[in-house]
């Protein structure tokens, strides 16, 4: 699959978005990052929503970078959206949130998360995950077949 | 809590039962006093009433009545979970008729009393299942408000624990961007800025990487509190073998050396939080030693029946009497961060960890010469005699809640 990179990034903290997409922007030269600031949002763009139809972006993403506390619809039903919904249910999904707790991640990992990730506390930290990400799952993963 | 209660309502509840008014009379001027509340019952049906919305402290039954008599009303006592164990005396003139008292004792009467009555006995008598019942009362009362008590200090003890969690885990946020935009600004435009700008903003970047460190050990310490305890065998020199063997970079820099006793014994504890026991005190032993001077630390112990007390001895700076305790607090440092690299919370987590398993951990130190390190668990004898009998691994039918 060739063209530009494309990740879609759920997150609702500004500042923690910014630094993702500035660790991405400096990792994946080329890429594209789409920024869904909330849990609906993110649902829109990837299952569509008659009403926003402008908004829906052409074509899926290759990945969902998905925080899982955010207002309105969590993350957990986001993934859970995701992973119960025909034509997106294969779509990568890597959790990325600042909870280490058992309960997230086990129900994170029963909805059907690819990945867990702790969001770092330095921004080598990120870049380090930025790196590791684009590497492992845009580079080496073998990309599930369209449903 | 509720202590008044005691001494307000101390009368105890005797059950007369006996179809012959002027019996219930009778009885009623024996027993009449200020301790007792007497109520009467002219027949067993209406005894058994009486019973249902009362605790009585013991039943004065008239074996002899039309309809149900003693005996049987006796027996439908047995059947309730009320009156279940209220203490029965049956009052009898069958004093010959030795069946008629086999069959009252298996029903479960504590005692008879022949007519003609003799007042003093009875009153006697009577007096004290009445004790007895006050008394029980009391413990019981007293568990309760223990109960209650500790069901308060839980739910504290959760809300703290949780509000730590919590707090912590919302300061890593904005703690995030701050180190993450200095550190952008400070290396993308690190030839851009002066040597002093430079300078503030790594101080900006190493403070908040202190702070992080900070957050973490809090929230390693809130979590503590929060995962349930999971009892193993663990030896103990084993484990304690590893955290020195896992030290061995730190021991080679200072010179260090870690000498374990050979007779640390087996116990029952949680190994994660055993871990964190032993990492914490020796990591501080070889942290805060005397400059010029190589750590030396000793892990002794003394095993007692129900107890094993490990002793990690260093050669150490030592502490101060006036801050033994305090250095068991979050956060305490009697040390300069620059000169004894830590956050300061390794002892707090040592000691609950040590509480977790019903523990203690304290010190004895004298300074310029070393401190003592002292960590006491319970063996736990009973529960491995009790398991080796049933067959099966300690604590395994156990599971302790956080």
């Amino acid at each position: 699959m060739d063209g530009p990179r494309r990740i879609l990034l759920v997150e609702d903290n500004r500042m923690d978005a910014e630094l993702l997409l500035e660790a991405f922007g400096e990792t994946l030269p080329g890429g594209e990052i789409h920024l869904a600031p909330d849990g609906q949002v993110a649902l829109d763009c990837l299952l569509g929503n008659d009403a926003l139809d402008d908004r829906v972006e052409p074509g899926l993403p290759e990945l969902v970078l998905l925080d899982l506390k955010l207002p309105g619809v969590s993350g957990f039903e986001v993934l859970n959206r995701i992973k119960t919904t025909p034509g997106v249910k294969r779509l990568p999904v890597v959790v990325l949130t600042s909870s280490r707790e058992r309960s997230d991640r086990a129900l994170a990992y029963d909805l059907g998360a690819n990945s867990f990730l702790v969001k770092p506390l330095t921004y080598a930290g990120f870049l380090e995950t930025a790196r590791a990400v684009q590497h492992y799952w845009l580079t080496l993963n073998v990309a599930p077949p369209e449903n | 809590m509720g202590w008044t209660g005691l001494e307000t309502d101390d009368r105890v509840s005797v059950l007369l039962v006996d179809d012959q008014d002027e019996n219930l009379l009778a009885l009623e001027t024996v027993l009449a006093g200020p301790g007792l509340k007497l109520v009467k019952a002219s027949s067993g049906i209406q005894a058994l009433k009486c019973l249902l919305d009362e605790d009585f402290a013991v039943a004065l039954l008239d074996v002899r009545m039309p309809d149900i008599d003693g005996f049987e009303t006796a027996a439908l006592m047995r059947e309730r979970d009320r009156s279940r164990n209220t203490p029965i005396i049956f009052i009898t003139a069958l004093s010959t008729a030795e069946t008629h008292v086999s069959r009252g004792y298996s029903l479960g009467a504590v005692d008879y009393i022949f007519k003609p009555i003799v007042p003093e006995v009875l009153r006697a008598k009577v007096q004290v299942f009445a004790e007895l019942f006050r008394k029980t009362r009391q413990v019981e009362r007293l568990n309760e408000s223990l109960r209650q008590r500790t069901r308060e200090l839980e739910a504290a003890n959760r809300d703290l624990e949780s509000f730590s969690y919590s707090v912590s885990h919302d300061l890593r946020a904005p703690l995030r961007a701050i180190a993450g935009f200095a550190d952008i600004i400070s290396r993308r435009y690190r030839d851009a800025l002066s040597e002093e700008a430079r300078h503030y903003f790594d101080n900006i970047v190493e403070a908040s990487e202190r702070m992080g460190q900070l957050i973490e050990d809090l929230l390693a310490y809130a979590r503590l509190g929060r995962q349930a305890l999971r009892r193993r065998r663990v030896s103990l020199y084993e484990l304690i073998a590893q955290i020195a063997a896992d030290l061995a970079p730190r021991l080679a820099e200072t010179g260090g050396q870690v000498s374990l006793s050979p007779n640390l014994p087996t116990v029952h504890g949680d190994p994660t939080l055993l871990g964190e026991i032993f990492t914490n005190l020796i990591g501080n032993a070889l942290t805060y030693s005397r400059p010029g001077v190589p750590p030396q630390v000793s892990v002794t112990c003394e095993v007692g029946l129900d107890w094993v007390t490990v002793q990690v001895r260093d050669n150490g700076i030592g502490i101060p009497p006036e801050h033994q305790e305090r250095i068991f607090e979050v956060f305490q440092r009697l040390q300069s961060e620059s000169s004894h690299p830590g956050t300061g919370i390794g002892l707090a987590i040592a000691r609950k960890s040590a509480a977790m398993m019903d523990g203690r951990v304290w010190v004895q130190s004298v300074v310029g010469e070393g401190s003592t390190f002292s960590v006491t668990l319970p063996r736990h004898a009973r529960e491995m005699i009790l398991a080796a009998r049933e067959g099966r691994e300690p604590w395994t039918d156990r599971v302790a809640s956080s």
